[in-house]
């Protein structure tokens, strides 16, 4: 495993996931392909990366997808999306302030804390005793009364649901901002990305 | 497998990766299963990364939930951020690495944690700044030391097993010493004093450097530059024959190089110098000065420090009087050196060691 081309890829990629996010949906009607979606542009930006990292890694993601999309909807043989409507958010270099460290630091504990908001009750309480009061999976089991599967299983769930806030901004692939119309299911079924036909 | 079902597999391996972990009981075998398992695809790489890169950022919580009793879940409204004042001490606070430490853990002497102290945290939904703030908590562990720089300047530097809450308030700077011992370098600020409040003693500095340790057995104050007022919400007039002086003022003033102890149950501190008050302070640096000290005075000091606790076991041993430095967490060395110069025998167990007579 490479690490710095991991580091990097956390330090580059992830940060746009938000931005990532908005553009599938936009360009995309059926949500549920929005988490196949999002973790495939991820697979073909890290495979590209580690060929030569990209110098502007937010409009390189922004061109993998739309290259994901414009395969997909070419194996789906889907013509009716405008898959181009929105290419000029390829050519937005965001250049991007970079606020103060002390700013960008009370930010992301802003953001974490509604992360930990955002999580389901039993989950933000497992997750809570967990990672900020630091006990052990066994005495967060004894602690509230659970078994230590169902920690486990809570943990899972709570890891999920904050990478989908801190990265996506919420934007799990469940959560669709904008309704396009197209309520039917999509050709390729569930996030498989197979010929619809 | 699609998308989703790669992402489940991938908090399963970080759950139990971070368990194993915290138990101990994560192996080589076991990290070279997730490497298998990472290795396969790129899909399982980039869904584990994400997953853990946010894990990662939601211990950021780790201050805030000091001020938390341990347990307790804030339900979603009830905290708050409180805005950092502008003209604060820059800084976030890092995740308290005072308070992560793990059993047994060696601190090098002449290492030095810093923790900030500008976020405070806003206990009532409807908290506004300064009115309902109660301060930030740090808690050591033991043998952990923290060096805690506060906004104004002034130091905490906190001892194994410690635990304060900082509070700055427009007319004091206040510190809570809930358990342990905390040394206190105070920043001279002529508008508010700077108070160490430790149950109902409360001890008042201008502009120096002392120590403050709160136990089962009491209260002591070591000050090694300048000058502290002890004084007490519940104490009488002290005697003129204890303080050494006519003066009738409930607070009692101690001055650099001398040491109060107030011992539970009583209320009038007892006072005397200290030849050397520097050592009594040494465990800023992680070592234990002993001069001419008991055996089981020593014993006492070290067991703060280590989780597995030296105990004797013969009173033959009480004759024993030690001079030296010690590093406070290597109780074997100083075991070692017991059964070296002065005939004792150690015997080992999961729980510590027990000494006695050879």
């Amino acid at each position: 495993m490479d690490e710095t081309l991991n580091d990097w890829f956390v330090r580059e990629v992830l940060p746009h996931e938000a931005a990532l996010m908005r553009y599938l949906s936009k360009n995309w009607p059926w949500r549920e392909d929005m988490h196949d979606l999002r973790q495939e542009t991820y697979v073909r930006m890290y495979e590209a990366a580690a060929r030569g990292k990209p110098v502007h890694p937010r409009s390189f993601l922004f061109s993998t997808a739309r290259h994901l999309l414009i395969d997909r909807a070419r194996r789906g043989r889907v013509v009716s999306i405008d898959l181009m409507g929105d290419s000029h958010s390829l050519d937005i270099l965001v250049d991007e302030l970079t606020p103060d460290r002390q700013m960008r630091a009370r930010e992301e504990l802003r953001l974490v804390a509604r992360a930990y908001k955002r999580l389901p009750a039993r989950c933000r309480e497992v997750v809570w005793l967990r990672r900020v009061a630091e006990l052990s999976q066994k005495e967060v089991a004894r602690r509230l009364g659970i078994g230590e599967r169902t920690v486990e299983t809570h943990l899972m769930k709570g890891m999920k649901a904050l990478a989908d806030t801190l990265y996506g901004g919420g934007m799990a692939g469940e959560d669709h901002w904008r309704k396009t119309g197209k309520e039917n299911a999509s050709p390729f079924g569930s996030g498989h990305g197979q010929q619809a036909d | 497998m699609d998308s989703r079902q790669i992402e489940d597999r991938a908090a399963e391996w970080l759950v139990r990766r971070d368990g194993a972990t915290e138990a101990g009981t994560w192996s080589g075998a076991d990290q070279r299963a997730l490497d298998g398992w990472l290795a396969e695809s790129t899909a399982h790489l980039v869904a584990f990364l994400r997953l853990e890169a946010a894990w990662r950022r939601a211990e950021r919580l780790k201050p805030l939930g000091a001020g938390m009793p341990v347990g307790e879940v804030p339900a979603p409204d009830a905290w708050q951020l409180a805005p950092v004042r502008p003209g604060e001490a820059s800084g976030l606070p890092e995740p308290a690495k005072a308070s992560k430490t793990t059993l047994g853990a060696r601190w090098r002497p002449g290492v030095r944690w810093a923790l900030a102290a500008s976020l405070v945290l806003a206990v009532a939904a409807a908290a506004t700044w300064p009115l309902l703030s109660a301060g930030t908590v740090y808690r050591t562990s033991i043998g952990g030391l923290a060096s805690i720089p506060m906004p104004d300047g002034s130091r905490v530097t906190l001892n194994s097993a410690s635990e304060v809450r900082i509070r700055m308030t427009p007319k004091e700077r206040q510190v809570f010493l809930d358990h342990g011992e905390a040394y206190f370098e105070v920043m001279r600020d002529p508008s508010r004093s700077f108070v160490v409040v430790a149950g109902t003693q409360r001890v008042v500095a201008v502009g120096t450097a002392f120590s403050v340790r709160r136990g089962p057995e009491g209260l002591r104050v070591v000050v090694t530059e300048g000058k502290v007022k002890l004084e007490s919400a519940t104490r009488l007039p002290l005697p003129r024959v204890l303080a050494g002086k006519a003066d009738a003022d409930p607070a009692v003033a101690l001055a650099a190089g001398s040491m109060a102890e107030i011992r539970r149950g009583r209320d009038v501190p007892d006072q005397r110098t200290l030849a050397h008050a520097e050592d009594e302070v040494s465990w800023r640096t992680g070592y234990l000065i002993f001069h001419d000290t008991r055996l089981v005075d020593a014993i006492e000091e070290f067991n703060r420090y280590n989780v597995r606790k030296i105990v004797i076991d013969d009173a033959d041993l009480d004759r024993i009087r030690l001079s030296g430095k010690f590093q406070a967490t290597e109780y074997e060395a100083f075991v070692r050196l017991l059964e070296r110069d002065f005939s004792v025998r150690a015997s080992h167990s999961e729980r510590g060691v027990s000494l006695s007579a050879r």
